[in-house]
């Protein structure tokens, strides 16, 4: 048999002598040999640096200097470690027992998919030009926004006014007994609506048996449940409890750790019923603007004449038009949970004063990672407020 | 409470044009600078706009001692909401 293919792959035809033998194994030896070897030559004269770079014998220099390097930076290390004073942490770290992410119940087969309606579904609302994110780290950080830690609200100089501001009661059967493993997206008796930059805004048609609509608010999952934040719920809780009694401001009906539980509103904020597109062409009468005036004063004078008269105890320090949520017919004052309990020095005989941080507006932060846990900042979507 | 009563009355979103920083804001009214509600409202403003300007001026007064409480502003404005008759639909079409 002929091996037409390394026939064709030689320049030379096949030779065949006369008696019949072929010398064609031979030559095809010859020349396969030769072959290789020119492949081997020009692989290798290809890689010769790296070869080079392989060789034993030339990197020996090279050699000497890599470990000398090592042993100088393994002592500098070891030397920087040892002669470094250790510092002790004198304050306990903060404890921020959070969930990593909520899952939830889609079918009947109990399938639990994690609960991505942060991110994709329910977007914050409040969205407003956004330039890039190095720019508003950047911004974040000239600004000082921070996590101011809960100041002690006794103190030498300053004492609580009345009991309750410095109490705290909660009705956490009531919060616990809400079912809360329904579908989100379609059920109807709990729906994700709305998100602030603190709490997440859930109904709930759940808590009694006329089903009527309670609001939910909760935090969200981006923000660690340190004492501040309970502090926060806490005083949003007690205002609210202790202003029950005025039609200007919303109503409580719960209570518990980071949770709570408000009047129900479908009719908006003043902010909506002002600029929102419908009502830029259509303004409302000037009569009617005049009565919200008159309601929105109400609410704050309510807020501000709790106990006596010229003793303030409730400052709510975040008096804007999206506060005033409309119930029944009124603007009512909401979200105390920036709120501060005014206190009384009684050396001066006058009450202290208090300090309120930069309100940080509104960041929405994705949560894609949720399964590992980390909370990724998404400055991009960072919003002034 | 000043701010909103400045939106209702005007439908400005923001107090001094919406070019202006929060930070500068925050200077301007420092300062002493307020939106310039009198100038808005024109040589005749009606009786809602004179309550509303009266109420804004008792919001802005700069001196925080001097300044009067919400719970005179509020019974101002109710007092003169009850003075004002509540005004008919033909009559503010043309608003």
């Amino acid at each position: 048999m002929v091996d037409y293919r390394s026939a064709r792959r030689r320049s030379s035809p096949l030779s065949v002598t006369s008696n019949g033998n072929t010398t064609l194994p031979i030559v095809q030896k010859d020349d396969n040999r030769m072959e290789d070897e020119d492949d081997k030559k020009s692989a290798y004269q290809r890689f010769r640096p790296f070869l080079v770079f392989l060789d034993i014998n030339r990197r020996i220099p090279y050699l000497y200097l890599i470990i000398l390097g090592s042993i100088v930076m393994i002592q500098s290390y070891f030397q920087f470690n040892t002669s470094a004073p250790q510092t002790i942490n004198t304050t306990p770290p903060i404890q921020t027992a959070k969930p990593l992410c909520v899952a939830m119940y889609e079918n009947p087969n109990l399938s639990v998919s994690i609960l991505q309606v942060y991110t994709e579904k329910y977007p914050t609302k409040r969205q407003v030009k956004s330039t890039s994110s190095l720019d508003q780290y950047k911004a974040i950080q000239k600004r000082k926004y921070h996590l101011p830690e809960l100041e002690a609200f006794i103190t030498e100089d300053c004492k609580p006014m009345h009991d309750w501001q410095i109490h705290s009661f909660p009705s956490c059967n009531k919060l616990h007994e809400a079912d809360l493993a329904h579908n989100i997206i379609q059920s109807d008796f709990i729906r994700l609506i709305n998100n602030g930059f603190f709490r997440d805004v859930w109904t709930i048609h759940d808590f009694d048996l006329e089903q009527t609509p309670r609001v939910l608010k909760t935090l969200r999952l981006d923000h660690d449940y340190i004492d501040r934040n309970y502090d926060r719920h806490r005083r949003d809780a007690v205002a609210m409890e202790r202003l029950t009694a005025s039609p200007y401001i919303v109503d409580i009906y719960g209570h518990c750790g980071n949770n709570g539980l408000f009047e129900y509103s479908n009719g908006g904020d003043i902010d909506h019923v002002l600029f929102t597109k419908y009502y830029r062409e259509n303004p409302l009468q000037k009569y009617d603007r005049l009565r919200i005036a008159a309601q929105i004063a109400n609410g704050i004078a309510d807020a501000h004449y709790l106990d006596d008269k010229g003793r303030s105890t409730i400052a709510h320090t975040d008096i804007t038009g999206g506060q005033f949520i409309f119930i029944n017919g009124v603007f009512k004052l909401n979200d105390f949970n920036r709120a501060r309990f005014i206190r009384w020095n009684p050396t001066k005989n006058e009450s202290c004063g208090f300090k309120v941080g930069a309100n940080r507006g509104d960041v929405s932060r994705n949560r894609r990672s949720c399964l590992l846990g980390l909370s990724n900042w998404n400055y991009s979507q960072f919003v002034s407020s | 409470m000043g701010n909103i009563l400045y939106q209702l009355l005007s439908l400005n979103y923001y107090l001094f044009g919406d070019d202006t920083d929060d930070e500068a804001v925050q200077k301007l009214v420092i300062d002493g600078k307020r939106p310039q509600y009198r100038e808005e409202l024109g040589p005749k403003p009606d009786e809602i706009d004179q309550v509303f300007v009266e109420a804004m001026d008792m919001c802005y007064t700069h001196d925080p001692k001097e300044r009067p409480s919400a719970r005179k502003v509020a019974d101002f404005l109710l007092a003169s909401l009850s003075g004002i008759p509540y005004p008919h639909q033909n009559v503010t079409n043309n608003e």
